[in-house]
């Protein structure tokens, strides 16, 4: 094998990966004349100290997205940039926040339904047309974002590699953690350990969801296999086929209250 | 146009598949072959090539995500004639770069006359990128994939070049140990 005959099988690598990382990701608007930019700075030097403090404020995510902070809560950049030209349903004007890179205060939308996101409107850049655009785009906790999630008889699981991570976003309770760690398995295993039933087919509950529906998931949009065993309540498996290969079983441990906190 | 219609156009094998691609995927495509190729011409040249290729596998293709296969099928012309062009002057531009720091990630027991299951390969890669947070697997599709340069990266994400090289580094190094794990030192 060589460097030629890597960079060539990256290529074949799954789809959902190259599309979480284009960089056709929203920007911050640019388009902002030198004098006005100018004049904007004198304003906020001259403003800063009597500008009353909106519900909003502007702060640095903890992974490099794009965040708000509203109510105290951080809000990310969703991963996979769901937005949308109409207001999302159910979203009402909630205020204004401070986005990095904007001169002015955007809108922001909140629904009783989601508290788990907020939608700002906002200037976005397609990479494709290469054209500016303004679009309603989603913010989710900073515990839930990218997070795997999968519900099973009222209770949720997280994909074990994520659960790894969850100690950096959020509070985690000793007991939780020690389930966390005390996994016997890798987060992807090739074989199917002994005592694991077929309970059903994933449904997709949608993006950086909660999920509601049983075996509903935040991420599996193939009705992929979900395996339980009895004497593991606190595992569950969901089966892939990397590539149409061989079957491959990715591991989830039930969640604590770590995104009721959030 | 949705891309589910622009696949049935291509089943149809009506023109105007390509035409449409070319009109929504035409710069997604183009980015990606000018971050390989250094000439716009040739990267254009590709992007072509790249409707024609997408026109000569559907059917019996019926890919989920268009952008996605568009792309891949950019890539890889792009990347053959980078070899091509490239093969009396290596060195140059992020190919080359990002071709040298992944020679650093063949174990070293490799030959390169050594049979390789490229599919077996890929898959291997698929693991160890899904096992990674996602910032990490980013970064390393954004270097490895899109080919964008160290500078490129760190400003997307509000980093420092030398952070970013510096992650990469480790996720190399971590990939060199998965490639040996799972067999890849033939």
């Amino acid at each position: 094998m060589n460097g030629e005959q890597l960079l060539y099988a990256v290529s074949g690598i799954r789809d959902d990966f190259i599309r979480e990382a284009s960089p056709a990701a929203p920007v911050k608007h640019r388009h902002i004349r030198r004098w006005a930019a100018g004049l904007a700075a004198c304003l906020a030097l001259a403003l800063i100290a009597v500008w009353p403090k909106g519900p909003g404020s502007a702060a640095p995510g903890c992974d490099g997205a794009p965040s708000v902070v509203v109510d105290g809560v951080t809000y990310l950049e969703s991963g996979y940039f769901e937005h949308s030209l109409e207001c999302p349903e159910g979203f009402t004007l909630a205020g204004d926040v401070k986005l990095e890179g904007y001169s002015d205060p955007c809108p922001y939308y909140t629904s009783p339904d989601h508290p788990e996101w907020v939608y700002v409107y906002q200037w976005c850049y397609d990479q494709r047309t290469r054209e500016y655009y303004q679009a309603y785009v989603r913010y989710v906790t900073e515990p839930l974002r990218g997070t795997d999630l999968l519900r099973y008889q009222d209770r949720l699981y997280i994909f074990l590699n994520d659960a790894a991570y969850l100690h950096y976003t959020a509070e985690v309770a000793p007991e939780d953690q020690a389930r966390y760690d005390s996994v016997p398995y890798s987060a992807v295993t090739d074989r199917l350990p002994s005592g694991f039933v077929p309970v059903g087919n994933a449904v997709f509950d949608g993006h950086d969801a909660v999920p509601t529906s049983e075996l509903g998931s935040n991420t599996r949009q193939c009705r992929e296999l979900v395996l339980a065993d009895p004497d593991q309540p606190d595992l569950l498996l969901v089966r892939w086929y990397a590539n149409g290969g061989e079957a491959e079983y990715w591991v989830y441990v039930r969640l604590g209250s770590e995104l009721q906190s959030s | 146009m949705e891309d589910h219609q622009i696949v049935a156009l291509y089943w149809a094998r009506e023109e105007l598949a390509i035409t449409e691609s070319a009109a929504k995927y035409g710069g997604y495509c183009l980015e990606i072959a000018l971050r390989i190729l250094a000439a716009r011409e040739d990267a254009e040249e590709c992007v072509n090539d790249t409707w024609l290729r997408a026109w000569d596998a559907m059917p019996p293709h019926r890919p989920e995500r268009l952008d996605t296969f568009l792309g891949k099928i950019a890539r890889n012309l792009s990347l053959d004639r980078w070899k091509r062009s490239n093969a009396q002057k290596r060195g140059q531009g992020q190919t080359a770069l990002a071709l040298a720091e992944l020679e650093g990630c063949v174990p070293s027991s490799s030959t390169v006359e050594g049979t390789l299951d490229a599919k077996a390969l890929t898959e291997c890669l698929d693991r160890f990128l899904a096992e990674l947070p996602r910032q990490k697997r980013v970064l390393f599709v954004q270097r490895y994939w899109y080919l964008c340069s160290v500078k490129d990266i760190a400003a997307r994400h509000s980093m420092g070049e030398s952070a970013v090289a510096s992650v990469l580094f480790r996720l190399r190094r971590q990939l060199r140990d998965r490639l040996e794990k799972e067999g890849f030192a033939i």
